[in-house]
């Protein structure tokens, strides 16, 4: 079943136009990211989905509902985080976290279970006290994920949830954004913080100038552009015309000699990593290290973008 | 080789003019204003010259156009000055941006003044507009060269003393409304202040000798020749006073002499800079804190600990309960988190108002009845304008302050009407309303008591005719019923409308000035000054009305029958109709009954407004008409709907299931281009 189902979306902000025919279907239990950078339409969909836009053309469904049509109901299907924290600053994390449960409509003898549950999860028990504005970005950003948590809502729409955090705070939010998604919750996440996107997403959109240029899962969008995995390689002995012969293997692009290592860029679906390795053995080679490097999202992301803006 | 001079570099204030200059705003407020200044100027002049039966008839006529505009300008600097600036700081303070200006090479006094100067300069624009009409005045005679240089000078001292007052309101305070409440509230006690302590301190040692407050005090000081006029010692910090007091009485005063009588106020401008810049830093990230809130608390830690100690929960009426919210949480916080708190908390903000006024009263009860009387009256104006104030900035920051603390988006996504936040939002207002009831009704009921039969009829002035005091109560309490939820419900749309909350808060004042002044300048004072005769009569005697001030007004000044028209002013004169008839009764219930049923519709139309179109405001989809299928602005979305729709009927655009996705690929860049890169409308 899908939860998100987007077909065709444009939206227009006087005369400029800020998403260009957008489609995108989110099935249930998907962590779906969305790339691009500012000014790219990213935010623009998020707040059609969370019915903060009232000027868009296309068909919005969340979990079957249309957005236009009904959108009371649709803002109880959704939690929605914006890419800033609005504070009540004369309020404390217990009296924030009533006030969104008595505004979700929650039954009154639950509110203490679930607001404990919540709390817990985000590993804000401790400051049930404290006032809100006295917390840390990376902290409030936890309660915001706690707030939208209250009423168990089928789609998390999050938009640049890690922006502004420190290092710290940021592995915090992904450890967090994990759990959610081993609880099978459905969730749009943009960010411009691409590999940790790459970690954590079953599929990820990369948008720009209001058109969406690729989606499908990481692996996916590589294949696709044709991005090489670079090995590094240390061999103990020292074998003559290695490099050459690892050149005429097909799916090796290059074999580079660099200090102390073999630089070996490869296609991955004419050559597997493992079978490099094989090769390597075959050839005599005593290898000391291996290592493939990570899939670099940040050159996929330049490959397919001009950073172009809406 | 010359040594170049130091450049002047004035980043602030050069960022400041450009961003005004950027706004249509800007110029259409120069253009509407000097429309109005040059019109009524010319209708003036227009009814000198039609006066007068030769051009010599018009020689020395400048001096009351001169002092016309002067007024206005003074009043627009009172009014308009302190809104203007009260949200320099504030506003970077909000969008916390004002510690990227400390970071920046420019020191405290830099930023203090070249703020000040981006508010100046708009405002000595706008006052420039009024030179023609001035240059005008001049030429026509009567207005000496001191009146004309002593304006200009005074009009400066005024417009850095408001500037300055609103600028370390700005430093103090946390945000815009706050600011903007004070600016008003310290301006009006800097103003006023001064004759409130006299009359106090005359009142409590009977000291009335020569019928004025203090006069051996007075006497001395006009001997030194500090003073020259009675108004000048009551309100020594008060420009405008100060200035038509020294320049307009003969053509004697000197320019030396209005310079000396500034000083007051420069003193004021001097303080009021130097406590901005000591506040600027000080108060640059101060904590959240309400005072009364805080004494609150306190007062309720009391209570428990006197509690505890009689091991009873409720012995002085505390009864322990959640704080939390239970069914309507954001008229929870709105009634249990704002400045005026819970229920339990308002009968003390009630004595907090009203037990000094009643000693104000009760030192006029002292000497006698008429002073007691005049104390009221005194205070009802006070009052008034301080609870509309309160009421309005309040009322706008409703949603404009959601907006700016950028929760607004967060309050929009949950699954509550509209309508139903705007209505849960408003309960807070209406309990500040209720407060400011309790005052109001204690000064109606005192006045109405001296109206009853305290005071002689002799004491109406002019033989005018004693009042009634049922009319009386029904228009004041009336007045007090409709015209504060009806201006609260007007800025509540004005902080829907208007995104910026400074801006809203402006536009507020200057709409609720605009409603009372208005047609008075725009209907009233052009007829007047054509044509005397027409406004005398019914029904032109009645437009004042349209004016929501003149009823309050003229009720409390017994001159509501006056609005009858002077065909049957002359009766009353002539003893035709009798003060106390039930004609007269009839008359002034009529008219009140009128007024308010128009200011009601008002207040009703500008609520409905507001809730039916609640979801629009706040920026999200509608949650009433789309349940039916409407679909809003259909306009620019249709057709470009249409636009893409053709355009899919050649190229129809593949729609992404994962499905699809996973066997076979996602698009590329080039594939997508060919079926979305349609032309906007």
């Amino acid at each position: 079943m899908l939860v998100v189902d987007v077909q065709n979306l444009w939206v227009r902000y006087g005369k400029l136009v800020a998403v260009r025919g957008i489609n995108l279907q989110i099935p249930k239990g998907e962590v779906f990211g969305f790339i691009g950078p500012n000014g790219a339409g990213k935010s623009s969909t998020i707040k059609v989905l969370a019915t903060l836009l009232r000027e868009f053309v296309g068909r919005v469904k969340v979990n079957g509902i249309d957005v236009l049509r009904n959108p009371q109901l649709v803002r109880e299907k959704i939690g929605y985080v914006p890419d800033f924290f609005g504070v009540y600053e004369d309020l404390t994390v217990e009296e924030y976290l009533h006030f969104f449960a008595a505004a979700y409509r929650i039954e009154r003898s639950q509110r203490k279970t679930i607001i404990g549950d919540v709390l817990s999860l985000t590993d804000l028990s401790h400051k049930l006290d404290s006032p809100v504005d006295g917390l840390s970005r990376g902290m409030k950003q936890r309660l915001s994920l706690a707030r939208v948590l209250l009423h168990d809502p089928d789609l998390l729409l999050l938009d640049e949830p890690a922006s502004g955090l420190d290092p710290r705070a940021r592995i915090e939010m992904r450890e967090l954004l994990k759990a959610l998604k081993e609880m099978g919750k459905t969730i749009l996440i943009s960010s411009h913080i691409l590999h940790e996107l790459a970690q954590l997403c079953t599929r990820i959109g990369i948008i720009e100038a209001g058109q969406m240029v690729a989606q499908g899962s990481v692996n996916e969008i590589y294949q696709q552009l044709g991005v090489l995995r670079i090995v590094h390689v240390q061999v103990a002995n020292s074998l003559e015309g290695l490099a050459d012969k690892l050149r005429q293997i097909p799916g090796i692009e290059s074999a580079e000699e660099q200090v102390d290592r073999l630089a070996i860029r490869l296609h991955e679906d004419q050559t597997s990593i493992e079978d490099l390795h094989d090769h390597l053995v075959k050839f005599g080679a005593r290898i000391r290290m291996f290592q493939p490097e990570a899939m670099d999202m940040e050159t996929a992301f330049m490959k397919l973008t001009e950073g172009k803006t809406a | 080789m010359i040594p170049r001079p130091p450049r002047i570099s004035l980043p602030l204030l050069a960022k400041e003019l450009i961003e005004q200059a950027a706004r249509k705003r800007t110029y259409f407020v120069r253009v509407f204003y000097a429309v109005l200044l040059q019109f009524f100027g010319l209708l003036m002049f227009a009814e000198r010259f039609s006066n007068s039966s030769n051009a010599w008839g018009m020689l020395g006529q400048g001096r009351d156009l001169f002092t016309f505009m002067t007024a206005l300008q003074f009043a627009g600097v009172y009014f308009f000055m302190p809104a203007l600036v009260c949200g320099v700081i504030t506003s970077e303070k909000e969008r916390d941006s004002l510690m990227l200006l400390f970071l920046t090479k420019l020191g405290p006094w830099t930023i203090l003044i070249e703020k000040l100067l981006s508010r100046l300069i708009p405002m000595g624009t706008l006052l420039l507009l009024c030179l023609p009409l001035q240059a005008l005045a001049y030429s026509l005679g009567g207005v000496s060269p001191t009146m004309l240089w002593g304006s200009l000078w005074m009009l400066l001292v005024v417009m850095v003393q408001t500037a300055t007052l609103a600028l370390a309101c700005s430093c103090w305070f946390r945000t815009t409304s706050a600011a903007f409440i004070s600016s008003y509230c310290v301006g009006f006690l800097m103003l006023f202040g001064p004759f409130a302590m006299i009359m106090i301190v005359a009142l409590l040692f009977n000291d009335f000798r020569g019928g004025f407050p203090l006069q051996p005090f007075f006497n001395s000081m006009k001997s030194l020749g500090i003073v020259q006029s009675e108004e000048q010692l009551l309100f020594p910090f008060f420009g405008a006073i100060q200035f038509f007091a020294t320049a307009t009485r003969g053509l004697s005063g000197s320019l030396g002499r209005i310079v000396i009588v500034s000083i007051p106020s420069m003193m004021t401008c001097v303080v009021f800079l130097v406590a901005a810049r000591m506040f600027l830093v000080k108060r640059a990230f101060a904590a959240p804190f309400n005072p009364l809130v805080e004494a609150f608390r306190g007062i309720e830690s009391g209570l428990d600990r006197v509690n505890q100690a009689t091991r009873s929960p409720t012995l002085i009426g505390r009864r322990e309960s959640t704080n939390l919210p239970v069914e309507d949480p954001i008229a929870w916080r709105e009634t249990e988190k704002r400045s005026i708190g819970r229920t339990r908390h308002i009968p003390f903000v009630i004595l907090l108002i009203v037990l000094p006024m009643l000693g104000l009263l009760w030192l006029g009860l002292i000497r006698d009845h008429e002073w007691c009387f005049g104390i009221a009256m005194l205070l009802t104006p006070v009052v008034w304008f301080g609870g509309l104030v309160t009421v309005a900035v309040r009322s706008v920051s409703l949603i404009a302050g959601e907006r700016s603390h950028q929760t607004l988006d967060i309050l929009s996504t949950l699954p509550i009407t509209g309508k139903e936040i705007l209505l849960q939002k408003f309960k807070g207002i209406s309990r500040l309303i209720y407060v400011i009831w309790v005052p109001l009704a204690l000064l109606m009921t005192v006045s109405a008591i001296f109206r009853a039969g305290w005071l002689p009829s002799s004491f109406w002035p002019g033989g005018r005719w004693p009042p009634q005091v049922i009319p009386y109560l029904f228009t004041a309490a009336l007045s007090a019923i409709v015209y504060l939820p009806m201006i609260a419900w007007m800025c509540v749309l004005i902080g829907m409308l208007v995104r910026n909350q400074g801006r809203a808060i402006i536009t507020s004042l200057a709409a609720i000035i605009g409603w009372c002044a208005l047609p008075f300048l725009v209907i009233l004072l052009p007829l007047e000054l054509l044509s005397r005769s027409a406004i005398n009569d019914l029904p032109l005697s009645w437009v004042p009305l349209l004016s929501p001030v003149t009823l309050p007004v003229m009720n409390e000044a017994n001159e509501v029958l006056e609005l009858w028209g002077g065909s049957f002013r002359s009766r009353l004169y002539n003893g035709v109709a009798q003060p106390n008839s039930v004609e007269i009764f009839v008359r002034l219930m009529f008219l009140s009954t009128c007024n308010f049923v128009w200011y009601g519709g008002w207040w009703f139309f500008l609520r409905r407004i507001c809730l039916e179109n609640a979801d629009r405001f706040l920026g999200r989809m509608d949650t009433v008409s789309n349940e039916h299928g409407n679909r809003p602005n259909r306009g620019w979305s249709q057709r470009i709907e249409e636009r893409a729709m053709d355009s899919h009927t050649t190229a129809p655009p593949p729609v992404q299931t994962p499905e699809a996705l996973s066997s076979e690929g996602p698009p590329l860049a080039t594939e997508i281009t060919t079926f979305v890169d349609i032309p906007p409308t």
